[in-house]
């Protein structure tokens, strides 16, 4: 295993970290004592208006293919609408409106489902690019020249360039919830 | 596995949540029935019951590392020890710190051992309490001791007697296991999509039937021409072995050919009425299977159903501590009843009566209940009595009651106060029913007066409640004497029920209303809608009905281009209560059972729409809140304006401009439920730009924005000779007055601080510059 002292260029460091991907993959929970599960995090990419983001695969239950999802109506635009699942009523969100990006002309393909301990979300992107793992190292703190509100939800940058998107904190946004009566 | 599994954790902790919430109703519990006065005996074994839960509570908040939980056990446990000792007998101001402590561990529980600022300065408040009523206890003990004359070794013996009863208890209890809720939950979904499997197993039994119905058709053609074939083919026969080798070839060869066609319609005939007794034959057994599976999906569901099912009792274990705590803030002397709390309730449906119990409860103490004093003036006993009462109405229908023998509800004032609010007229008064009047009660402008507050004797909120139960597709009846109590009865189904619903469709989009909600269909010109006061209505035998597109109500995008003349309009006539309501919808496409499921996270309530039905289809549909609908039009008002004659109407267009998303979302919403079509734009840049390429009719601008703020904007927009003319509000959270004036001389109409502004002012407003 080579230290971080190591000098490297960055082609090499590259490689190592395929490497030692790779030999994570390979070696499974044999090693895993010696990576420690924290050094490296687990990714679902995808894509939305061309744009490459990832959440971390312990927030993801399953991928759906966009089966066509029933707007509801007077819910703020950031909700698409909901889909089921078995049976099951899933709220599905669009992001980019969530990070108050423009709507785009996102095809909406697939639905990203996630959930916590509290709720089960869907997401609309486009495509699903595929599953990575990322060593935390490698993580970079979001432009400095994205809004507040985008940054909020923005866990981190990667080479890609791939935005992280920070599921713990956006689920925990008390401002996805939809509580809202008729007024007399 | 290691503790130190989050996963573990998570599900250790689930399960001391659910214990622990059963030990502390248990101490709950044993408090109240302490009050009671009890015999020294009765009293040592509550003591030592309280005592125990407190320690075995301790230690499993040590497991679990909830110290929040473990230190206030601590402090309980050692009262509740010195109780035991007989060294302390709680006073009544001592076993309301008890009260409130259980209170504590409640919220502690409820917030997952997370400490909140409150929280921790109640923890502190009981900890010193508890540690007070301890010093005491030990000053006071000798004068105390003297009471507790059963001899320490008879309560030994006692105590011990009682043990071996708790745990005979468990021991009744080893065929019941424990079973998180959720798994019971996911269970029930499976179960509920059986039924689509059902309904889909009855569509393909029936297409499969009328596919061998069509069927027989054939066979019935082919059985009257059966025999001609056979007698056609017979003559060819004859005349081919006739004629063989004659000189007529070309005829001779055209009869072969015949015979070969009549050959393979013969041959077909044949093979068809097989295939037709083969579709038969498949035919039945899908049609049994149909049957079998109907009634074992059914079963099924209803077995799942009953396994949701919960007494009552569950539910209103709160109740008794409510009651006391309720009534000993407000200073009355309650005595507190329950019956039937073992008949059973679907879960769902014992979730939803809660608020509205507590909410009924609490009324009744409140405003319904006198004080001593008043009683005994009236010729009452001091202590009031308050009644839950539970019965089985029939297998799907459960009666709850909640009764006071307070002082009831004074009508003529109800009916007085009606006329006062402008509700009703004074022969319309004169005119009701005893039970009309009480009814009253139950109007949402009514029942928030203030001045009905206190004289019906009952608070806010009841058209709330009564709206709770409708939507459980139950009621609430209210019956009163005056001088002698009130009675509330509500009635709710024992399960979740399907109903039946009809499907609408309003602008491509499907959407169900309950069939119970629907009055009527019917087709209006648009010439016989007249406008009221700028509002539309349709007369609907004798009755005005006010007339909205729901497509409006529902804020559905707007066509890119509206339909010309249409001849008239469908409208459905929907109804709560006594109040009906016309929506323009397109087409009303057919009935259909519809098993409502609610939204999960993160839609906990959306205005309009009660909840989402599945298809046969598989589609997901949106189901329509009728209460909510009508509440809606009444906001939209002249908004909502239909038109009489088809003239293309075009609603006006507002620009919102903020590079928050929640004002964002709000003022679009308020603009948009005013009647207006909203854009929004993120900051005055990407606003320049939109406002350059589209048609606004107003624009409302926040001041601070990235790249280009308000005040520029409203510059900028006063430069253009495009734009100069176009109206702009300002909404801010500069509050100053030269805030206000560098807003004026940047060229805005109208001015709002966000943090004090009056929603109906800046529509007004608006309205006035538009």
């Amino acid at each position: 295993m080579p230290t971080s002292n190591d000098k490297v260029n960055p082609s090499d460091e590259h490689q190592l970290k395929i490497l030692r991907m790779r030999a994570q993959q390979l070696a499974q929970k044999a090693v895993s004592d010696e990576v420690t599960s924290g050094d490296l995090l687990d990714l679902l990419k995808f894509t939305i208006n061309g744009e490459l983001y990832a959440v971390e695969t312990k927030f993801v239950r399953e991928v759906q293919a966009n089966r066509g999802v029933t707007p509801i109506p007077c819910t703020p635009s950031f909700i698409a609408g909901v889909h089921t699942v078995r049976g099951e009523i899933i709220s599905v969100l669009h992001m980019n409106l969530l990070f108050g990006l423009k709507p785009g002309s996102s095809s909406g393909g697939k639905i990203i489902i996630v959930n916590d301990s509290k709720q089960k979300i869907g997401f609309l992107v486009d495509e699903v690019v595929g599953v990575s793992s990322l060593l935390i190292s490698d993580l970079q703190p979001p432009l400095s020249t994205i809004s507040h509100e985008q940054a909020k939800y923005v866990r981190g940058i990667a080479e890609g360039p791939l935005v992280l998107i920070d599921m713990d904190a956006l689920l925990n946004d008390g401002r996805i919830i939809v509580e809202e009566e008729v007024e007399d | 596995m290691s503790s130190a599994d989050p996963g573990f954790l998570a599900k250790l902790r689930q399960a001391f949540a659910m214990e622990a919430n059963e030990q502390l109703h248990a101490i709950s519990n044993a408090l109240l029935e302490l009050e009671k006065g009890p015999t020294t005996q009765e009293s040592k074994t509550l003591v030592e019951v309280m005592f125990r839960q407190a320690h075995n509570l301790k230690g499993s908040a040590h497991a679990v590392n909830m110290t929040s939980i473990e230190a206030v056990c601590q402090h309980l446990e050692a009262v509740f020890s010195a109780m035991k000792k007989g060294e302390l007998v709680a006073s009544q101001q001592q076993l309301d710190v008890l009260h409130s402590t259980v209170e504590v561990l409640h919220g502690l529980l409820a917030a997952d051992g997370k400490i909140t600022d409150p929280v921790s300065r109640s923890i502190a408040t009981v900890s010193e309490q508890l540690a007070a009523i301890l010093s005491s206890g030990q000053g006071t003990a000798l004068e105390i001791k003297p009471e507790t004359t059963t001899p320490p070794a008879a309560a030994v013996a006692e105590t011990a007697a009682a043990i071996p009863a708790a745990v005979a208890d468990r021991h009744a209890t080893m065929d019941n296991i424990r079973i998180a809720a959720s798994k019971l939950d996911d269970l029930l979904l499976q179960a509920e999509e059986m039924l689509s499997v059902k309904r889909a197993a009855v569509q393909h039994a029936l297409d499969l039937s009328s596919l061998a119905e069509e069927a027989q058709e054939w066979r019935k053609g082919w059985q009257k021409i059966d025999h001609n074939v056979r007698a056609l083919r017979r003559l060819v026969e004859r005349h081919d072995s006739n004629k063989n080798g004659g000189a007529h070839t070309e005829l001779s060869h055209a009869l072969g050919n015949v015979q070969k066609v009549l050959e393979f319609l013969e041959w077909n005939g044949g093979r068809a009425t097989g295939w037709l007794s083969k579709l038969e034959m498949q035919n039945r057994l899908v049609d049994s299977d149909m049957r079998t599976t109907s009634s074992i999906v059914d079963t099924f569901l209803d077995r799942t159903k009953k396994l949701l099912m919960m007494p009552c009792a569950v539910l209103f274990e709160l109740f008794p501590t409510l009651v006391r705590n309720t009534s000993r803030q407000l200073g009355k002397d309650v005595e507190f009843k329950m019956y039937g709390t073992e008949i059973e309730l679907d879960k769902r449906i014992l979730a939803k009566i809660r608020d509205p119990l507590v909410h009924l409860i609490r009324n009744s103490i409140d405003h319904g209940v006198e004080d001593s004093a008043s009683r005994l003036e009236a010729g009452k006993p001091p202590r009031a009595q308050v009644t839950i009462a539970v019965n089985q109405v029939d297998s799907s229908m459960v009666e709850i009651a909640v009764s006071d023998d307070g002082r009831g509800i004074d009508v003529e004032l109800v009916k007085k106060a009606a006329v006062k609010a402008g509700l009703l007229t004074d022969p319309e008064a004169a005119a009701m029913t005893m039970q009309q009047a009480v009814d009253l009660i139950f109007q949402s402008a009514f029942s928030t007066s203030p001045i009905i507050t206190e004289i019906s004797g009952h608070g806010l909120g009841l058209a709330i409640v009564k709206e709770n139960i409708t939507s459980l597709g139950g009621k609430l009846v209210v019956e009163s004497e005056k001088g002698r109590g009130t009675q509330f009865k509500m009635f709710v189904p024992t399960t979740m029920a399907t109903y039946t619903g009809i499907l609408l469709n309003v602008r491509g989009q499907t959407v169900a209303i309950p069939k119970a909600n629907l009055e009527r269909v019917v087709r209006v010109k648009p010439s016989e809608v007249q406008s009221i006061e700028n509002n539309s209505a349709i007369l609907l035998d004798g009755i005005m009905v006010p007339l909205v597109q729901l497509a409006d109500l529902l804020e559905l995008p707007e066509r890119r281009t509206e339909p010309g003349q249409v001849p008239f309009y469908l409208v459905a006539v929907v109804r709560v209560g006594e109040t009906l309501l016309g929506v323009i919808v397109d087409a009303i496409l057919e009935e259909q059972e519809v098993l409502v499921k609610s939204f999960g996270k993160p839609l906990n309530r959306v205005r309009n729409v009660s909840g989402v039905t599945i298809l046969r289809s598989g589609e997901a549909v949106p189901i329509l809140n009728v209460a909510d609908l009508i509440k809606s039009a009444r906001r939209l008002g002249s908004a909502a304006h239909v038109a009489t004659k088809m003239e293309p109407r075009t609603r006006k267009r507002i620009l919102v401009v903020d590079d928050t998303l929640t004002s964002r979302m709000l003022m679009k919403n308020i603009v948009e439920a005013a009647g207006y079509a909203a854009e929004v734009a993120t900051d005055g840049l990407e606003a320049l730009t939109v406002l350059l390429e589209q048609p606004f009719d107003l624009a409302l601008l926040d001041v601070e924005m990235p790249r280009m703020t308000g005040l520029e904007l409203t510059k900028k927009i006063r430069q253009n000779q495009k734009l100069h003319e176009l109206p702009v509000i300002i909404l801010t959270t500069l509050a100053t007055k030269e805030d206000k004036e560098r807003g004026v001389e940047a060229g805005a109409n109208a001015y709002f601080v966000k943090s004090s502004f009056d929603q109906n002012s800046l529509l007004d407003t608006i309205k006035r510059l538009i």
